[in-house]
């Protein structure tokens, strides 16, 4: 079984936010829904300055705090990693968004359920990369089996010395190069 | 097209079908509303391709509905310019033929102002009899067509006005690279293509790929970045390239002339350049040396703000890495048409990469061929008439290639009363190319304004008719090509609006109404098939299918250590009388910019704009996708550097009023230490006027609000940054 | 943080329901007779609670669109401190509704009353432990969310349980001083336990504040815009020294005329007082941990 996992690097990220829009249409999502926020940090005085956009998304992780505190099971993990949210049984309390350490969760108002970036399931079954990897301008972005040591995403991980965020806080399945 | 059913998410639409049968109160709603990866398991998706239209790059891609409607766009492996990718821009405005501003009828306007919606019939009869009596009292030259070229776009509008027997055809150019056009029209004739596959060291001049977008050249240029490749980045402001480069060149805006001057200077005084390349490849250096002869790094300095050691350390860098290093050719903001000085400044780019010796090196600079598409001949394409008048403005801007020509000298001609009868397909100078106020009032003084588009732009508004088009996903348009790859854009979804056309019956049409059918009796098939007569048969069939396809072309050059410059004697002409035609000097020299911010004036700025990812030029604004991440992120604040902020007691979200001898405008300050002092930055995009495009209203300003309505006198372009404006903190 | 103002007001009344449920058992046993007293303690136990459910069922936007959703919270996580807390108030619920039957009906001879008179010892150990559990809960929920370090502290929970408590015991005697005032006076021990319960949580939210002071920034930020930010006034002003100071200096006054003098006769309008201001003290606890709480960042910027 697969393992699936992404990889962004922020000194390639121009922070275009393509990642953002493909993933709603993608997902069918209103202008105000987004699975992916963007942070922005501003270092230094003027001449001398440098800037880092660091985009967030679901960061699927293996001790997901989301998947713990949901009361109805309706966050669940599935056997390749992929973190989900089935609607169904989703009653809206919002407990997962809380406990997200990574702010990773949205409010779906048409159905009142919550949302989050499901690592383009739908695509990754039928073999092709998620749509905010296809779409990225700068190729910030890696997708790929995290179980396979020669596996791509593997390989930039080595590479680059590539780091989960917040450590290893959540055991994630998304790396940054930073 | 290909069709294909999407496999849906099997647990829980068996979960909802199970309860679905129970029965409760807002069941169907949610069913309805939720996720369709959930709910619509069958949802029938078919896939067939086009070209985006959200900017000039016309990226491949292709179109993905879902039981008949718009679902998403994805960029084409093999389109040169997206190479798989596609900007926000381009997933965000595919959804603009679902947009509720949508012109849905031909509209005409009454006197009080205000627009009625009228037939097609009518509208074409009355556009026809106005067109037919300017031409028996001023003759067809009192006509003109502006447009943003796209491939249907600039076939039709182009021989709709040379079937009259007018050259008035022109485009955005005067308000986006005009000046560089011009530079290259007489050095070395067009742009080249940049090897950054093998360079050592790029300078970016004003340009940044991941602000103004084409995607492929982002996605290349990130990966040679962590190949090794160093960039040097010259912009008043640390822009979203700029985190890529090793050195920022914070450079005071409208002095990039002195920059390059001075880098000349040391290559010629320090003996860098490269001797064999002079030599063989260009002529008059030794006069271009003596006239570099007194711009040292120190002098520079003086004008740029930049320490005269740097100046000379990057020149001496390029110099080492020299041929496989080059300034890139750039596009709008430093040398494209933002100054007095842009034409010179480009002169002076395409000269110093001469001297680096870069072009057809690897590594470096060169050209190729593209696809060379078939001839319209044959009973259905008539010869156009010989053209009865010079195009407009030629007399006046002699080194203008007139392929572009000055759009804004047209707004003169109306005043003047040389222009009578104007037209705009897909262009929205009014908002765009000076100050609204300007050039609308230009436009209220012409017999007939007619403007295509599919929005209610701020020059519909100044419109007597306004005719709707389709927006292109909804249309088939003629081929286009880039490089190597030619495409034609296909029809992704029905039309939506009943009452609007595309753009190819539009013309056809009003040529028939204006008297001139008999240049048009052909469908946009007739010229595809045409155009690609010449191709083998499994590319005509791959790209009537598909799209877009390869097409073998005889001399896709590659650097091999020949420039093949395109112009006549294979040489660059360091000093030419040619020059003296259009009021420069034989050979390069300085030139001051028009205004200059005097910075002991603490509230005075030089007010600069940029492109931002999400948005183009002012079309953009009012589409949700896109204008929400204006909202979300306050993309839409002015720039203003903070020692600069400080003195003038503004902080970060402060309200600020800028006002210039043109205008006075509301802004909402940015502070930040990412912008040279003597500036004030905007984003272009803002400032929307029409009252009809709802979604970006009162965001940001737009960044010709400020802009005089004046003209580079060498190539006619806008000169979008020369003006000087004053800012103060608003009270709350 | 996403929770608002109807989490808080849960919060807040499902501790104060445990809380009045709890009084009125004390009550019960240890001043027999005062059975108005009980009964009114129990009708604000399961009314603040019932209310209390429904917020929460109103903030979850979900539940409203598709009810049925609300099945699963009982196929809930093992790991869900909210699924715990449901069957907790479904337990504390049932609890509370059988023994309010009881007290509204215990005068009355039928076979119902008999039977729960029966078990009715049972009852009140389930009916308090629960209700301590849902006390405890209340803090819990908030406690397992990591990113928050106002609220993921060892303190927290014990805190929201003996504020809960406090509350709780507040409201039973501030809504029977209403309609039974004379059941209300004189129970002198009940008052002590409170002023305990006051001290306590005094105590423990002053410790809670430092060890979250001296943690990270998102902790710091948290302490600093309560203690001298942006609800200074709220949290000085009203949950210290409104809710928790003058309360408790109030009450330790009377308990100690009451130590000299047992006959003393107590003053309602200071009951009023001293319980009104705990009970809005108990709310203010809530939604200034809510509101103050700043995530964690782990961008390093
Ligand atoms: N997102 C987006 N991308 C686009 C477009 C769009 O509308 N939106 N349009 C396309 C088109 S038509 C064009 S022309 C290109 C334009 O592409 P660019 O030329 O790259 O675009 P700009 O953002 O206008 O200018 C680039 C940079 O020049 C800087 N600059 C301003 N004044 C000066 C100056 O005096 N000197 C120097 N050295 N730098 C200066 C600005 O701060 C800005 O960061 O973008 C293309 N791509
Ligand atoms: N304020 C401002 N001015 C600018 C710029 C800027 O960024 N901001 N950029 C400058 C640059 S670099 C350039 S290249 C020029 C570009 O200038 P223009 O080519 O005029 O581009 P836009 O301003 O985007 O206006 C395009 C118009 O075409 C319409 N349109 C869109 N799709 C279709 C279609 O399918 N059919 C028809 N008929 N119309 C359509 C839009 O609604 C819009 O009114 O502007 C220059 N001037
Ligand atoms: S990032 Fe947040 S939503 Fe995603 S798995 Fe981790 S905790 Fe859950
Ligand atoms: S909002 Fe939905 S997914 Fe999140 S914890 Fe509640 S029930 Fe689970
Ligand atoms: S993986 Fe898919 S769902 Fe997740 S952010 Fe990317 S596009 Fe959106
Ligand atoms: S598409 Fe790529 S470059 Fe653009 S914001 Fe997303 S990650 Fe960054
Ligand atoms: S760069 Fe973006 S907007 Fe321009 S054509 Fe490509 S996808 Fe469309
Ligand atoms: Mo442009």
């Amino acid at each position: 079984m697969a393992r699936y996992g992404m990889l962004l690097d922020t000194g390639k990220c121009v922070g275009c936010y393509a990642c953002r829009v493909a993933c709603q249409m993608q997902n069918e999502l209103p202008p105000g829904e987004s699975y992916i926020k963007f942070y922005e940090n501003e270092t230094g005085v003027f001449p001398n300055v440098n800037h880092e956009i660091v985009p967030v998304q679901c960061q699927h992780c293996e001790d997901a705090p989301c998947v713990s505190v949901c009361p109805t099971t309706a966050s669940y993990i599935r056997e390749d990693g992929i973190v989900m949210v089935d609607h169904f049984k989703c009653i809206g309390c919002k407990y997962c968004m809380e406990a997200c350490p990574y702010d990773a969760r949205e409010i779906h108002h048409a159905t009142g359920t919550i949302d989050k970036c499901v690592f383009c399931q739908s695509l990754v079954e039928q073999g092709e990369d998620p749509a905010c990897v296809t779409t990225c301008i700068a190729d910030a972005r890696v997708f790929g089996d995290l179980d396979d040591p020669n596996s791509h995403i593997n390989q930039v991980i080595a590479e680059q010395n590539a780091q989960h965020i917040a450590g290893d806080l959540t055991k994630s399945n998304f790396y940054y190069v930073r | 097209m290909t069709k294909l059913t999407r496999r849906g998410f099997l647990k829980a639409s068996t979960a909802t079908a199970a309860v679905a049968t129970l029965g409760t109160l807002s069941y169907q709603d949610w069913q309805k509303q939720a996720y369709a990866s959930e709910g619509e398991a069958d949802a029938e998706v078919q896939i067939s391709s086009s070209t985006c239209n959200a900017c000039s790059n016309k990226c491949g891609l292709e179109v993905f509905t879902k039981n008949g409607k718009l679902w998403k766009i994805k960029g084409s492996n093999i389109h040169p310019n997206s190479l798989g990718t596609l900007c926000a821009r381009g997933h965000g405005f595919a959804t603009n033929a679902y947009n509720d501003a949508r012109l849905t009828s031909p509209l005409k306007k009454n006197e009080d102002g205000t627009f009625s919606e009228i037939s097609w019939e009518q509208a074409y009869q009355e556009i026809g009899e106005k067109v037919k009596k300017i031409i028996a009292e001023d003759g067809p030259q009192a006509l003109a067509i502006t447009q943003d070229p796209r491939p249907s776009g600039k076939f039709y509008s182009k021989r709709f006005m040379n079937a009259f027997g007018s050259q008035n055809v022109y485009t955005h150019h005067a308000a986006c690279n005009l000046s560089k056009l011009t530079a290259y029209a007489h050095t070395i004739k067009k742009e080249p293509k940049c090897d950054f596959n093998n360079a050592d060291a790029v300078m970016f001049i004003g340009r940044s790929f991941g602000d103004g977008i084409k995607p492929s050249a982002m996605k290349n240029l990130a990966n040679n970045v962590k190949r090794g490749l160093h960039i040097i980045m010259v912009d008043p402001r640390f822009n979203a390239t700029a985190h890529m480069a090793k050195d920022w060149l914070a450079i005071r805006p409208g002095t990039d002339l002195a920059l390059i001057l001075a880098m000349s200077n040391v290559l010629v005084t320090e003996e860098l350049y490269d001797k064999d390349f002079i030599e063989n490849y260009t002529t008059g250096f030794d006069e271009f040396a003596e006239a570099v002869k007194d711009y040292t790094p120190e002098w520079a300095a003086e004008i740029t703000t930049l320490p005269a050691s740097k100046i000379k350390e990057v020149a001496e860098f390029m110099a080492e890495k020299a041929p496989k290093a080059f300034i890139e050719p750039s596009w709008r903001a430093a040398f494209g048409c933002s100054y007095y000085n842009s034409t010179e400044t480009a002169r002076a780019t395409i000269l110093f990469n001469a001297l680096l010796g870069c072009y057809g090196k690897k590594g470096g600079m060169y050209y190729g061929d593209g696809v060379k598409f078939g001839k319209l001949e044959g009973p259905k394409f008539k010869k156009l008439p010989e053209p009865v008048a010079p195009q407009y403005g030629s007399d006046r801007f002699p080194l203008t290639p007139t392929g572009s020509g000055s759009s804004v000298v047209v707004a003169e001609g109306i005043e003047k009363g040389d222009i009578k009868g104007l037209f705009y397909y897909q262009s929205n100078p009014v908002i765009g190319y000076t100050n609204a106020e300007d050039f609308g009032k230009r436009l209220d003084m012409a017999d007939l304004v007619v403007v295509i588009d599919v929005q209610m732009s701020e020059t519909a508004m100044h419109a007597h008719y306004v005719l709707p088009d389709t927006t292109y996903i909804e249309r088939m348009e003629v081929p286009s090509s880039t490089g190597t790859v030619a495409d034609v854009r296909l029809q992704g979804i029905p039309k939506v609006h009943e009452n609007t056309r595309p753009v190819d019956q539009i013309f056809t049409e009003l040529a028939e109404a204006c008297g001139i059918g008999e240049y048009f009796t052909f469908t946009v098939q007739d010229v595809i098939d045409a155009q690609i007569a010449p191709f083998p048969d499994e590319v005509k069939e791959k790209l009537l299918k598909e799209g877009i396809a390869k097409v073998p072309v005889e001399n896709p050059k590659k650097p091999d250590g020949d420039p093949h410059f395109p112009n006549d004697d294979n040489k660059i002409h360091f000093a030419d009388d040619v020059w003296l035609e259009g009021g420069l000097g034989r050979n390069i020299q300085w030139i001051e910019p028009k205004y200059m911010p005097n910075p002991d004036n603490i509230d005075e700025f030089r007010l600069i704009a940029g492109k931002q990812s999400i948005h183009s030029h002012t079309m953009t604004t009012n589409i949700p996708h896109l204008i929400q991440i204006t909202k979300d992120y306050d993309l839409d604040r002015v720039w203003i550097n903070t020692k600069r902020a400080e003195a003038l007691g503004i902080k970060e979200g402060d309200k600020i009023e800028i006002s210039s001898e043109v205008s006075t405008t509301p802004a909402i300050a940015h502070v930040t230490e990412r912008l040279h002092p003597d500036c004030i930055w905007t984003a272009s995009h803002y400032g929307t006027k029409s009252p009809y495009l709802t979604e970006g209203a009162g965001l940001g300003i737009s960044s010709m609000d400020h802009t005089p309505f004046h003209m580079e006198p060498f190539s006619g372009s806008n000169m979008s940054q020369e003006n000087l404006v004053h800012v103060k903190k608003m009270e709350a | 943080m996403v929770w608002g103002i109807m989490i808080t007001w849960y919060l807040f009344l499902a501790g104060l329901s445990a809380g009045a449920f709890i009084s009125s058992v004390y009550v019960d046993n240890k001043y027999p007779g005062r059975d108005k007293f009980v009964l009114i303690s129990r009708i604000v136990a399961l009314l603040a609670l019932a209310v209390g459910l429904i917020l929460l069922i109103a903030d979850a936007e979900g539940a409203l669109h598709n009810p049925l959703s609300l099945f699963f919270l009982l196929h809930g996580t093992r790991t869900s401190v909210m699924s715990w807390g449901v069957i907790l108030l479904i337990i504390a619920g049932i609890v509370q509704f059988i023994m309010l039957v009881y007290s509204l009906f215990k005068s009355k001879q039928n076979k119902l009353i008999d039977i729960i008179a029966k078990i009715k010892k049972p009852l009140e150990i389930v009916g308090v432990i629960s209700c301590l559990g849902v006390g405890a809960y209340t803090g819990l929920l908030i406690g397992v969310v990591k990113t928050a370090p106002l609220w993921n502290n060892a303190i927290l929970p014990t805190l929201f349980l003996v504020s809960a408590l406090s509350s709780g015991i507040a409201a039973s005697q501030f809504f029977s001083a209403i309609f039974v005032s004379n059941e209300a006076k004189g129970l002198w021990s009940l008052k002590k336990d409170h002023l305990v319960l006051l001290i306590v949580e005094m105590l423990l939210l002053f410790f809670m504040l430092f060890i979250v002071n001296s943690g990270n920034a998102a902790g710091v930020e948290s302490v600093q815009s309560l203690v001298s930010g942006k609800y200074t006034i709220l949290f000085w002003g009203i949950l210290v020294i409104g809710g928790l100071l003058v309360p408790a200096i109030i009450e330790a006054i009377e308990i100690r005329h009451v130590n000299h003098d047992p006959h003393l006769n107590p003053n309602l309008i200071l009951l009023f007082v001293v319980e009104g201001l705990v009970i809005l003290g108990g709310f203010m606890l809530r939604y200034l941990v809510i509101e103050a709480a700043v995530p964690l960042n782990f961008l390093g910027f």
